[in-house]
């Protein structure tokens, strides 16, 4: 959830997801592995664009690596296909699915970079706002989503506490659902109490619908020339790539 | 939108982001095991994404909400930079319109265990059309596919429904949730 200043951070958020959205649709109705490979290297344009240096990008991006490998491999291993190419066990790698497995994994890889490049350059209560004024998001609901968000740390490290509330008392249990109860039920309380206080304060604020915004978010003609430009790059690549 | 009180508005919001804080941790402990042991072998975990629907519409029981959960829990995951980023959101949307599709059947007047169990076992088709689509399932050997969709279907059902019913149930206990529908509900029967 940062916010690099780039050309990109100052299109508007909403016309960045569209765009961002128009290419990954492309790239799901797609089954070649050219096109697919042409259209990652656009997305992956976006991510060096994004304002990281190289070595911070480099770091960003080493947990994809692992999962492209992953779902590299599970395709690979548990793909359909008829020519066997190795087996052990349960894995079993054929031709077929070694194919499937290279469009899939840099599918995948094309959806991450678009979303580290959305995020790196977005940042989210100009998102919020842009989806009120572009998109006709219910002013009550975004709100309301803005307040959630800012507790996401909270929530990080409300978990982090009661994991290790349970570890002083030697709590385990070797079910991961009871586990999973365990902490989501003080996680929930917590939220649902704090969840009361902060809506009887936006009401005690006159919070309402009717109301004036500091900034309007806007589309400039930099906003739909980079959506122009970008779906039509993308377009064309899914065409004649 | 209008019928939706404040608190319900915001109640629902923090409920999903702490699910997708949830989701975050529970995406980590996927991951090592399904490597090892495939889609067939991870997929009884699958449950717990979906668990932000029935928890949600179980409490505010208002159309809408478990669509609205589902979105704002993998939008959660968006915004924290998690291993699967827009497409978390995309399939959230999948599972959310799955599990509001169960509420919508039953006109938004039952949510009982097999309401919510139902959601969870809609999230699941939701989720699974969307990954045949996106995620090449379709690639899988037939039987890997149908192990694997019979088992998000389970585990829709139980770690989805089931364990929501639970959580909530529990959760009205406290006395937290007096305020809401669930809470109302409780009462009535009592009085």
């Amino acid at each position: 959830m940062q916010e690099n200043d780039t050309p990109l951070t100052r299109i508007n958020p909403a016309v960045k997801l569209g765009t961002l959205l128009y290419v990954m649709v492309l790239l799901i109705t797609t089954s070649s592995l050219q096109v697919t490979l042409a259209l990652s290297v656009l997305a992956a344009v976006g991510v060096c664009s994004s304002g990281w240096r190289l070595p911070t990008l480099l770091l960003r991006l080493a947990p994809y690596g692992l999962l492209f490998l992953l779902t590299f491999w599970m395709m690979a291993a548990f793909g359909k296909g008829s020519t066997e190419l190795w087996t052990l066990g349960w894995f079993r790698i054929t031709e077929e699915s070694l194919d499937h497995a290279w469009l899939i994994a840099t599918r995948m890889l094309a959806f991450v970079f678009l979303s580290l490049t959305f995020v790196a350059t977005t940042d989210p209560t100009r998102f919020v706002m842009s989806l009120i004024h572009q998109c006709r998001l219910p002013v009550r609901l975004a709100y309301g989503f803005l307040a959630g968000l800012r507790f996401i740390p909270i929530f990080r490290q409300a978990i982090r506490t009661i994991r290790q509330a349970r570890r002083v008392r030697r709590q385990r249990s070797i079910w991961p659902w009871q586990t999973f109860f365990d902490i989501s039920l003080p996680l929930f309380t917590t939220s649902i109490i704090r969840s009361e206080q902060i809506a009887i304060a936006m009401e005690a604020r006159q919070f309402q619908t009717n109301r004036t915004y500091y900034v309007r978010p806007i589309v400039t003609r930099f906003d739909l020339l980079f959506f122009g430009l970008v779906s039509s790059i993308a377009t064309s690549l899914r065409l004649f790539a | 939108m209008n019928s939706w009180k404040m608190k319900e508005i915001i109640v629902m919001m923090m409920l999903a982001v702490a699910c997708g804080v949830l989701y975050l941790g529970w995406s980590t402990l996927w991951l090592p095991i399904s490597a090892i042991f495939g889609p067939v072998g991870s997929n009884w975990m699958f449950g717990i994404w979906v668990i932000a629907s029935p928890l949600v519409a179980y409490i505010i029981q208002k159309p809408g909400a478990a669509l609205i959960a589902e979105v704002v829990a993998a939008a959660v995951e968006l915004f924290t930079g998690s291993h699967f980023g827009l497409s978390a959101l995309l399939i959230g949307l999948a599972q959310g319109i799955g599990a509001e599709v169960a509420f919508a059947i039953f006109g938004y007047r039952t949510f009982n265990t097999f309401t919510l169990m139902l959601s969870g076992v809609f999230a699941a088709v939701g989720s699974m059309v969307y990954s045949l689509i996106v995620n090449g399932f379709a690639y899988y050997t037939t039987t890997t596919l149908l192990l694997t969709f019979s088992l998000q279907l389970v585990s829709g059902a139980l770690l989805g429904g089931l364990l929501a019913k639970i959580i909530v149930d529990a959760l009205v206990k406290t006395g937290t949730l007096n305020g809401y529908a669930v809470g109302r509900q409780r009462k009535q029967r009592a009085a």
